[in-house]
């Protein structure tokens, strides 16, 4: 009731600094306060007709705020909303066409609230990722990023870039488990998500770690089908597939060794990549150095 | 638009301490002793012995490697080698009276590669070495490192005195020294 109040007054407040009579937009205004939202969208798209009211910033404002309170009220922040976009249009063109800055609060208001659910349903959609919305998140992340440049133009969204495509990285290692390594378009995500993550931080320990750990760990899972019916000729096949893998995974755990050297997961890691490369003297110097974090009683794990 | 800010932040830290979003850990397999377990097993199906080393349990002898061992016991040891039964057991010391088909001698074990031939005699039994040094010292095949890769090389000769014939497929997939 209190947001909703706060809506009217973002509305009304305009009207009264304009005070010219009714035009077609204070009439959507109206409608829109007796809660008839589609009526409101009628006639605010009929006042855009007008070529009295279609380059008023307030015009498309009163449209943005309508087509948001659609998106909010009506499809319940259905993340597919068409309206949403509709809105976000709205409120740009009103903010190209205020030349005077009248409305530019209330329309970073509602962009700021619009942009805010792109976010959302980005990090909302990594916790129910699968084949078909696989694309979403980005792109909703991406689109979050575009509309929050007219909120904060400082903001290089470094941090939350990072965090962002670690957690997608982390999203598709995860259905990729699930789903035996099957389906390989998870794998190719997640590689792309965490080297995504190293634009960002290159020297980021969670990203080289995560991703050193799934490329060689797709070659273990490899390893684990030969069975008896394996031929030789497909053993060596796999041999150098994994050998592949274990190479790619070596540069990214390495990274992440320096980041943190005293790490007892990367120095394990390092240890199974240059045992599984057959590097016998390397993998006994990191399996030195772990045994001696043990003892000297500062293993991280 | 505070409530909102409210909610954000609490969605953004169940997002990440969602607990089945936890860092992956290194799988711990010996991918190594895998792919040697897997070939001493077609060594054992692809190659050839006499007519008299094909009577009664296929037994395999691996000497100082417990990963191998384990690798051969749990993947391959309820297999059959023709119409034998598979035996593998892991050999303890370098003196030893019974037959093995076949007996691999790992790397840490080759100080006592001397010994294992000396008790191995001249049974059916084809020696397989983890040091390429061996392969003219009594061993017929020996693992070698290849780009990172474990291949293999072969004396057809010391296999021939030994009774055993190699197979085509191991022979056209061995390496040259």
């Amino acid at each position: 009731m209190i947001q909703r109040l706060g809506a009217l007054l973002l509305i009304i407040a305009p009207l009264f600094s304009l005070a010219q009579g009714t035009t077609k937009t204070e009439e959507a205004v109206r409608i829109y306060q007796t809660g008839d939202l589609m009526a409101a969208r009628t006639q605010i798209l009929n006042a855009l007709q007008s070529s009295e009211e279609k380059d008023q910033a307030y015009t498309w404002f009163v449209k943005g705020f309508i087509f948001k309170e659609i998106f909010k009220q009506i499809e319940k922040g259905n993340p597919f909303s068409e309206n949403r976009e509709v809105a976000v249009e709205a409120i740009l063109h009103s903010m190209k066409l205020d030349g005077t800055g009248q409305y530019r609060e209330n329309n970073v208001n509602a962009l700021k609230y619009l942009s805010l659910t792109y976010y959302n349903d980005a990090v909302l959609l990594t916790k129910s990722l699968n084949e078909s919305n696989l694309e979403f998140p980005l792109q909703f992340y991406q689109r979050y990023k575009e509309l929050n440049v007219h909120i904060e133009p400082a903001n290089d969204h470094k941090e939350q870039d990072l965090e962002f495509y670690k957690n997608m990285g982390k999203a598709c290692r995860i259905l990729y488990e699930k789903e035996d390594g099957t389906k390989v378009i998870y794998f190719d995500k997640m590689v792309d998500f965490y080297n995504m993550a190293l634009e960002v931080a290159p020297e980021d320990f969670q990203a080289n770690y995560n991703l050193a750990v799934n490329y060689y760990n797709k070659g273990v899972y490899k390893i684990r089908k030969i069975d008896h019916n394996t031929e030789i000729f497909e053993l060596i096949r796999i041999q150098d597939e994994c050998v592949a893998l274990f190479k790619q995974a070596l540069p990214f755990m390495l990274a992440a060794n320096e980041a943190q050297p005293e790490h007892a997961d990367t120095l394990k890691g390092l240890m199974a990549i240059y045992r599984s490369l057959s590097d016998r003297e390397n993998a006994m110097a990191y399996q030195e150095e772990l045994e001696k974090l043990i003892t000297d009683g500062k293993p991280q794990d | 638009m505070k409530l909102f800010w409210l909610g954000m932040a609490a969605l953004l830290s169940v997002w990440l301490q969602s607990p089945d979003q936890t860092d992956p850990q290194v799988e711990d397999d010996d991918t190594v002793a895998v792919f040697k377990a897997s070939y001493l097993f077609k060594f054992a199906t692809s190659n050839d012995w006499p007519a008299d080393a094909k009577t009664g349990p296929f037994k395999v002898g691996i000497f100082g490697n417990s990963s191998v061992y384990e690798n051969f016991l749990n993947k391959f040891a309820t297999h059959a080698v023709g119409s034998q039964v598979v035996e593998v057991e892991e050999i303890t010391s370098a003196n030893f009276d019974e037959f093995y088909h076949m007996i691999y001698v790992d790397r840490a074990m080759s100080s006592e590669f001397k010994k294992v031939i000396d008790s191995v005699g001249d049974a059916h039994t084809l020696v397989v070495a983890d040091d390429k040094s061996f392969i003219n010292s009594g061993a017929c095949i020996s693992f070698v490192v290849v780009d990172n890769a474990t291949k293999y090389i072969i004396n057809s000769e010391a296999a021939q005195k030994k009774g055993i014939t190699f197979g085509s497929t191991i022979i056209l997939w061995s390496v040259s020294e």
